[in-house]
């Protein structure tokens, strides 16, 4: 997508978040779901972009854990709401799509989620320990025996990139699961046990700058570090598709003035010095998107991972 | 702590029934693990499998049957260090039971912040047959702590009740 | 350099604003840890939120007091209720409870608080000792030791939960079975959940462990009727005495102090159990080592001072993945950490080196943190202790009120207070037919690691599961140490037996 684009629809959003700002947060606070516990990933965001999205909004904006159910029950709690704008959530893209296509019950409709706004996106990496003779994807695949990886559980977000992305350049994988982080699995490929790891770029950067790791890829359109191959080089453009989206959504059906209202406020969130400053500190890679931009990739996403249903199963 | 009556262990613990429970609880885990992945049935069938076994030995020791003295030696399954020695009659159990349920349903229907404070006192003047006044100064007590602590002090808002909570039981 | 920035951090505690908020700290984890259903995780998980318009080092104090005070709180319930506060407290109930039920638990809590103070400051400078290994140590430990490790841990509770050993596998096994609930680690295969979207995450240890303590334990007290202590042990009396004997008997018995705090901090080290299974070890390892392996479990007051001093030691030791990478050694860490997160500070392998002033603080608030616990409760144990004479009329209302408020209040699920009502049954059928709760809620903490790391074993070492075992030193050692808990009890049987028998 071009820059100009999303400027442009930037714009749009702004000019039509003008009148409504006036009346859709009057009084009550408006929630933001967060389906984890507290303390984590998403939960972190969200009390991050929160006291920002207060000052843009003008009204009280309350995190709220909503944990349980392999994050579903969060993205239930959002789909009974009423659609005023005042209850909204954060989702974990693409683990609720794939859920979706394994036949897990949500409890709730993806597809008819209103999105808001995309708020982060982290790219995919590949890493092996620092002094590993393995320099290259291909160094990987020729070794004799299947390349042995590691991950957190079978279906997290990069268990099934792994899954996917090694069968789509022909590499067979054993995907070593069940480890209780992504730190965990990092440090697995410094024990030894596994021979590497395929993790977002902002979690395995803390390890490659402290020396334990090596990056030998990483699963982007463009080259991330100089000498290390990117998704073009290993010759399969597509692998630059994989991602993992923190996503702004409410419920079905919200009037569009206020969905542009709230999306208006997360872009200047997005943009303040205190978010910048915090996501410049902890390596979150921001990428703030409007409704539509968001509602487009949402659409893309899934079509995407419903291309490898079988692949899945 | 161990008292004249606590050598006296009632039939119902000693009898074969508790064994055979768990015996029916080994094999119906194991036959529902069987449904699973080969992965995923591997450790609970292995673990029901040895539940099944140790229940086995259970049942047996609590019999005449020859080798019987032996077993409840070798496994330490006599009574002789028993929890709980006094031998409350059934009505009572479920008696005390029901209060815990009551509680439970005045929490679910009118919430915490009213339903607990009244359990206390209901609990204290009529199962513990105490003094009123006793009773209302152990409910106050309550009422305070949790007033104080979660809803001024951690700006917690404690469950307010099918009542008058949105969203019903689907927010459970 | 450790010393240094030991020194400075404590300087700025004490001369700083952060004294304040590490009092308060501490006074809120005491008060979170003696109470049923609440505990260290739900404290700071509720703390989230209010941190966060704090400056980074006072949340930290803050958070750091809390993690350090919960500990003791949940030894002294473990002793007047026999309800431990979180899963390494249970091991203090075996001894700690019978001295409670005799009219001694001024003994008890003495003992406790004195062997959780030292076993504190032991755990903290065998940490200072070990920070320059940290990495090390981190990566010698990995699936094949976890896995060795949930064993030696259940087999120390089998041989603890003394002469009743059967029921006490058998309740084990049902354990295990309860952690099998739920998505599978590895295939991502629901299991047991018979359609429950509750159960996906697997049956959540808070409100089984107040449950299967709590809530059973104040039916069977209710039933009982009286109070807690034996009027007959205590006639007629509201005095509590025996505190000050109780701290001077840690000192009697100083090489039980020493060995609990020294399996406190090595296990202690090992990410995500250290803590459960150091405080059965250091009791089962008093037990099978003393002369009289018979008076545990009737009121032995080193068999309160050995999980004690293991339990605080552990503290220092569960820093180590923390120091080392930046990871989590426990729920407690697990959540400070995400206090540090929001704060700015990006946890990672290099957190020493930039974030020293954090770490050397939190390890100075720790310390003082149990520390301070200990004189606190000192100090208020004469109240505390009083819940043992007061007529269980009036206390069983109020636990269990106070426990199913807690256990709402923790993940603000009502699914959680009628898991843990369930629970209570179980566990009253459990108390009433004599089966040990303890072996069964600790296989539930420690059966998902077990199942997870043997399967990444078998997937790691290609099915050669034995032989890649035994390559490893630490893994062999580990064997060995099971194998020796396991024997010992049994040897000293045969050889009782055959001194009893007439020849």
């Amino acid at each position: 997508m071009s820059k100009f684009l999303i400027k442009g629809a930037v714009a749009v959003a702004m000019l039509a978040a003008g009148p409504a700002l006036a009346e859709f947060p009057l009084e009550d606070k408006v929630t933001l779901v967060v389906p984890y516990s507290a303390g984590g990933g998403f939960d972190t965001i969200a009390r991050i972009f929160a006291p920002a999205v207060e000052v843009a909004l003008g009204t009280t904006v309350v995190p709220d854990n909503i944990p349980g159910a392999s994050g579903t029950r969060g993205g239930q709690a959002v789909s009974r709401a009423d659609a005023d704008g005042y209850t909204i959530g954060i989702y974990n893209i693409p683990g609720l799509n794939v859920a979706e296509i394994l036949g897990r019950e949500l409890g709730f409709d993806l597809s008819s989620v209103t999105w808001i706004a995309n708020l982060a996106q982290s790219k995919y990496g590949i890493a092996v320990v620092a002094d590993s003779p393995i320099q290259t994807v291909q160094d990987l695949c020729n070794l004799d025996h299947s390349i042995k990886l590691s991950d957190t559980g079978t279906n997290s977000t990069s268990s099934i990139t792994a899954v996917i992305a090694f069968n789509i350049m022909g590499c067979s994988i054993v995907n070593v699961t069940g480890y209780s982080g992504s730190n965990d699995t990092m440090i697995a490929v410094m024990r030894g046990e596994v021979d590497a790891t395929l993790k977002p770029i902002s979690s395995l950067a803390k390890y490659i700058e402290s020396g334990d790791l090596r990056l030998i890829a990483t699963l982007t359109e463009e080259t991330v570090v100089e000498g290390v191959q990117n998704a073009a080089d290993l010759g399969y453009p597509e692998l630059a598709q994989f991602g993992l989206s923190r996503v702004i959504g409410g419920p079905a059906d919200m009037p569009a003035e206020i969905v542009a209202t709230l999306s208006a406020a997360f872009q200047i969130a997005a943009a303040s010095e205190e978010v910048m400053a915090w996501a410049e500190s902890t390596g979150t890679e921001l990428n703030w998107l409007n409704a539509e931009d968001t509602t487009a990739m949402m659409a893309e996403i899934s079509e995407f991972y419903l291309q490898y249903e079988d692949l899945l199963k | 702590m161990i008292k004249a009556n606590s050598e006296y262990v009632p039939y119902s613990v000693r009898s074969i029934y508790p064994a055979l429970a768990i015996l029916a609880l080994a094999a119906a885990v194991y036959f529902w693990s069987q449904s699973f992945g080969e992965v995923a049935r591997r450790l609970p069938a292995l673990v029901a499998l040895t539940l099944f076994v140790l229940a086995l030995m259970d049942l047996w020791t609590r019999t005449k049957l020859p080798g019987s003295e032996l077993m409840r030696a070798f496994w330490g399954a006599d009574f002789t260090r028993r929890e709980m020695t006094h031998n409350p009659a059934l009505k009572t159990e479920l008696g005390l039971m029901a209060w815990i349920g009551g509680c439970f349903v005045g929490m679910a229907l009118f919430g915490i912040l009213p339903t607990m404070p009244l359990f206390c006192v209901l609990f204290t003047r009529i199962r513990s047959r105490r003094p009123l006044k006793q009773a209302l100064i152990v409910g106050l007590i309550v009422l305070g702590f949790e007033t104080f602590v979660f809803e001024l002090m951690l700006d917690y808002e404690l469950y307010r009740g099918l009542l008058f909570a949105d969203g019903g039981l689907s927010n459970w | 350099m450790g010393f240094d920035a030991l020194f400075s951090a404590g300087y700025e505690i004490v001369a700083g604003g952060s004294f304040l908020y590490l009092l308060a700290g501490v006074l809120l984890g005491l008060c979170f840890g003696v109470i049923p259903g609440l505990g260290g995780t739900t404290a700071l998980a509720l703390l989230i939120p209010v941190t966060y318009n704090m400056d980074p080092l006072a949340a930290m104090y803050l958070a750091g007091g809390v993690m350090g005070a919960t500990s003791f709180g949940g030894s002294i319930t473990a002793i007047l209720l026999n309800t431990p506060g979180t899963a390494p407290n249970a091991a203090t109930t075996f001894d700690g409870y019978p001295l409670a039920q005799q009219g001694k638990a001024g003994l008890a809590i003495g003992a406790s608080a004195a062997a959780s103070a030292l076993g504190g400051l032991i755990g903290l400078f065998t940490l200072l000792l070990f920070i320059p290994l940290a990495k090390q140590i981190v990566l010698s430990f990995g699936p094949s030791e976890f896995f060795l490790l949930t064993v030696l841990g259940l087999t120390a509770i089998a041989v603890s939960v003394r002469g009743k050993l059967l029921r006490g596998l058998i309740a084990g096994c049902v354990g295990l079975i309860f952690a099998f609930v739920g998505a599978d680690a590895i295939s991502g295969e629901l299991r047991f959940t018979g359609g429950v979207g509750y159960l996906w995450d697997g049956i959540p240890l808070v409100p089984t462990l107040t449950g299967m303590f709590a809530i059973s334990q104040m039916i069977e007290l209710a039933l009982k009727g009286g109070s807690v202590a034996d009027a007959e042990a205590t006639p007629g009396s509201m005095k509590v005495t025996g505190v000050w004997a109780g701290v001077k008997s840690v000192f009697t018995h100083w090489p039980v102090l020493l060995r609990g705090s020294f399996i406190g901090t090595i296990i202690g080290a090992i990410p995500g159990l250290g803590g459960t299974v150091a405080s059965f070890l250091a009791y089962s390892s008093t037990v099978q080592t003393d002369k009289d392996p018979d008076s545990y479990g009737k009121g032995n007051i080193k068999g309160v001072i050995a999980p004690e001093a293991a339990n605080n030691a552990k503290d220092g030791g569960s820093l180590i993945p923390t120091i080392a990478f930046g990871i989590p050694g426990s729920a407690e860490t697990a959540l400070f950490l995400g206090i540090l997160v929001l704060h700015g500070i990006d946890p990672g392998p290099a957190i020493l080196l930039y974030h020293e002033r954090e770490i050397y603080g939190l390890i100075v608030a720790l310390t003082l943190s149990a520390v301070g616990a200990s004189l606190l409760g000192l100090l208020l144990s004469r109240y505390l202790i009083l819940i043992t004479k007061v007529d269980v009329g009036v206390v069983v209302p109020v636990v269990v009120a106070i426990s199913l408020t807690g256990v709402y209040v923790l993940d603000g699920r009502m699914a959680d207070v009628i898991l843990t009502l369930v629970m209570g049954v179980i566990g009253y059928l459990m108390i009433r037919f004599d089966y040990p709760r303890l072996t069964l809620v600790i296989a539930l903490v420690l059966g998902e690691t077990a199942e997870k790391s043997l399967h990444q074993v078998q997937l790691i070492s290609d099915n050669q599961v034995l032989a890649y075992m035994f390559d490893r030193p630490i893994s062999v050692i580990l064997i060995v140490a099971t194998v020796l808990t396991f024997l010992l009890p049994m040897v000293r049987q045969v050889m009782a037996r055959r001194k009893m028998s007439p020849m």
